[in-house]
């Protein structure tokens, strides 16, 4: 099913660099309450003698154990901030910069609270005198240290399973619910920072300053996660209305319902989608919008790579779907420049193709790039090409082979490298902004050859689904 | 986050941590560590032993001659080396101002505690155990607990790190006990 009735694109947009160090200021601002959360917390450790406890080796230990908790858990929480697709975040970083940050603070957060979990043990067995292991069973039979030793425990098993080659063994879905735990890992931890912190308990400051940051991750994570997806599910009442073939391995979605148009997002954005089976609704799925949005439908192009995507190809009509999001920063608002490259690879192409669809631009302002194997089994392909005529924009299929080495085009036997080809086909790159949609490694060589035809960074665009 | 973003977080979050660790040194007491390795499962009865803040004892003979009260109620020794088997004492207000209340007995992790309290016009004067276990070697801060429920005047202090439970069972038999006046 070929789509041609557009939607109405953007009639202005907001260029120029203003708006860069907008965003860098809003980035600056966010990071810089982060930091300042563990400068809170340590000053409050040494604002109560923290280090002048120190007076033995047992205290040396009680010193690290407070210092080791404390940041850690203003980390952990941090890193659920990072992770909880709260659309403030997603506004300023995008949800593959947020997740690659969470992925980079759970090692560290793990190594703190395993410094915490020794140093007390090691430190309560010396002031009682006994080995390490006959304290740490003792310690066991208070109810909420034995909870904590639980949420240590899910805490590794998080950790482990996200390491890169756990990662490669198990499935997304796998993955997912292991990291489902987490949650728990935190909620488990709770009861002996409350009762035996010697940080927390009897001190209203820092009584009142954990109150606070628990509450805030507690009512952001509840109400973007589950309350908001929730209502909104109820309001627009979501059903896949038909499954459209568009290439020999991947198929459109079509979702309809109530006041489509108030589902909000902009094309390039993304939705976790979950389809409300008993089978599987606990997992989302991430998937781009294949159309701008409009008041008619949604839609979702998805390629059979095995996993979940393969349940998808078969949907039935009918089958209720509930939307989280829209969340990814591959959109318009990071736009900065007049011209506009998007570039796409196979399956890459859905939000490239939204994009072509809702940028405000001129004839002739916007090409599109689009990397595919062949033309006869190319998704969105023919789309594509209605709207470039439609509008006036160039299309460059790239068809065939793809080129030697860390080539990013096809094969085409000529013998100039990428960056040569690329300023021929686009002389104008250099003042563009560029959008690269595609596999990971591809991505990172269009990005080169983007930097070395003189595309500055902050105009290159790139959207990973990162998890 | 920009360099000139980082240079000035920076070097706030070291002004910050140096005033912090500034106003630590004149912390109280109130969140030292104890520690100081002792025989693992200790009752109460021998913590006199332990030296530095000096039990409430000598407090509350301090105190008491100061005042001119008189307890008439013979004080089971120096309160610090309570005696581990309860003195039966009810809780007896003597001569003038001096008011003695016994708390409820509160089960810690590591053992019962409760707490006997006397008062001279408002202010607690004595402490002194009429249960007072704590194994694991948490029974040295019992000593520490009369000095500092003293000083504060009630139970508004702070923890001792290591021996929360302990110091929590206290705490709650002390309110317990200053409730009743």
């Amino acid at each position: 099913m070929i789509q041609t009735a557009f939607a109405q694109p953007n009639q202005r947009v907001r260029l120029g660099t203003k708006k860069f160090l907008e965003l860098k200021r809003g980035q600056d601002f966010i990071e810089g309450l982060a930091w300042f959360s563990v400068i809170a917390v340590t000053a409050m450790f040494l604002i109560d003698g923290g280090l002048q406890s120190i007076t033995e080796p047992a205290a040396i230990l009680g010193a690290v154990d407070r210092l080791t908790a404390l940041i850690a858990t203003d980390l952990l929480l941090i890193d659920i901030l990072l992770i909880a697709r709260l659309p403030w975040i997603d506004h300023y970083y995008g949800h593959d910069r947020a997740t690659a940050a969470h992925k980079k603070l759970g090692k560290p957060i793990l190594y703190l609270v395993l410094a915490h979990f020794i140093s007390s043990v090691v430190q309560y067995a010396m002031i009682a005198n006994v080995d390490v292991i006959t304290e740490f069973f003792s310690l066991l039979s208070i109810w909420d240290l034995l909870l904590a030793t639980a949420a240590l425990v899910l805490m590794i098993l998080v950790v482990v399973t996200s390491l890169n080659f756990a990662r490669k063994a198990i499935t997304y879905e796998a993955w997912y619910l292991v990291h489902i735990f987490a949650y728990g890992a935190v909620l488990l931890a709770i009861p002996h920072q409350f009762s035996t912190g010697t940080d927390i308990a009897g001190k209203p400051v820092a009584m009142t300053y954990w109150i606070t940051l628990y509450l805030f991750v507690l009512v952001n994570v509840v109400w973007y996660r589950i309350l908001r997806p929730v209502i909104r599910g109820v309001r627009h009442s979501l059903r896949v209305s038909t499954v459209a073939r568009e290439s020999s391995d991947a198929v459109s979605i079509y979702l309809t319902g109530k006041n489509v148009a108030k589902l909000g997002g902009v094309a390039g954005q993304f939705y976790l989608v979950r389809i409300l089976t008993a089978r599987d609704w606990w997992r989302p799925h991430p998937f781009s919008i294949s159309a701008a949005p409009n008041d008619r439908f949604v839609r979702f192009t998805v390629a059979d790579r095995g996993d979940d995507t393969r349940l998808m190809q078969s949907l039935k009509p009918g089958t209720p779907v509930m939307l989280e999001g829209p969340y990814g920063v591959f959109t318009e608002d990071r736009r900065t420049r007049e011209k506009v490259v998007l570039v796409a690879a196979g399956i890459g192409i859905p939000p490239v193709r939204a994009l072509a669809e809702q940028l405000a631009a001129r004839p002739h302002d916007v090409t599109i790039i689009y990397r595919l194997r062949d033309q006869n089994d190319a998704p969105l392909l023919e789309e594509t090409r209605a709207l470039a005529a439609q509008r006036g924009f160039k299309l460059i299929e790239l068809e065939g082979r793809r080129g030697v080495g860390t080539s990013w085009m096809n094969a085409d036997n000529s013998g100039r490298n990428d960056l040569h080809r690329l300023l021929d086909l686009v002389p104008d790159v250099a003042e563009s902004d560029v959008y690269i949609c595609g596999p990971t490694a591809w991505t990172r060589s269009v990005e080169k050859s983007m930097k070395a035809a003189g595309v500055q960074e902050r105009s290159i665009h790139a959207e990973e689904f990162a998890w | 986050m920009r360099k000139s973003t980082k240079t000035a977080v920076g070097a706030i979050s070291l002004g910050i941590l140096g005033l912090s660790y500034q106003l630590g040194t004149t912390a109280t007491a109130s969140s030292r560590v104890f520690a100081a390795p002792a025989e693992s499962t200790a009752p109460v009865a021998e913590t006199s032993a332990t030296p530095e803040p000096s039990a409430s004892a000598n407090i509350a003979q301090g105190s008491s001659a100061g005042n001119e009260s008189v307890n008439t109620a013979p004080q089971p020794a120096a309160s610090a080396s309570a005696s581990a088997s309860p003195a039966p004492s009810k809780s007896t207000s003597t001569s003038g101002s001096s008011v003695t209340k016994t708390g409820d007995s509160v089960e810690s992790s590591f053992g019962p505690v409760q707490v006997k309290v006397t008062k001279v016009s408002g202010k607690i004067t004595e402490i002194t155990y009429v249960q007072a276990v704590a194994t694991h070697g948490r029974a040295q801060v019992f000593p520490y607990l009369v000095q500092y429920a003293i000083d504060a005047n009630g139970t508004s202090f702070g923890n001792i790190s290591g021996a929360t439970y302990t110091v929590d069972a206290f705490k709650q038999s002390l309110e317990s006990a200053l409730a009743k006046f």
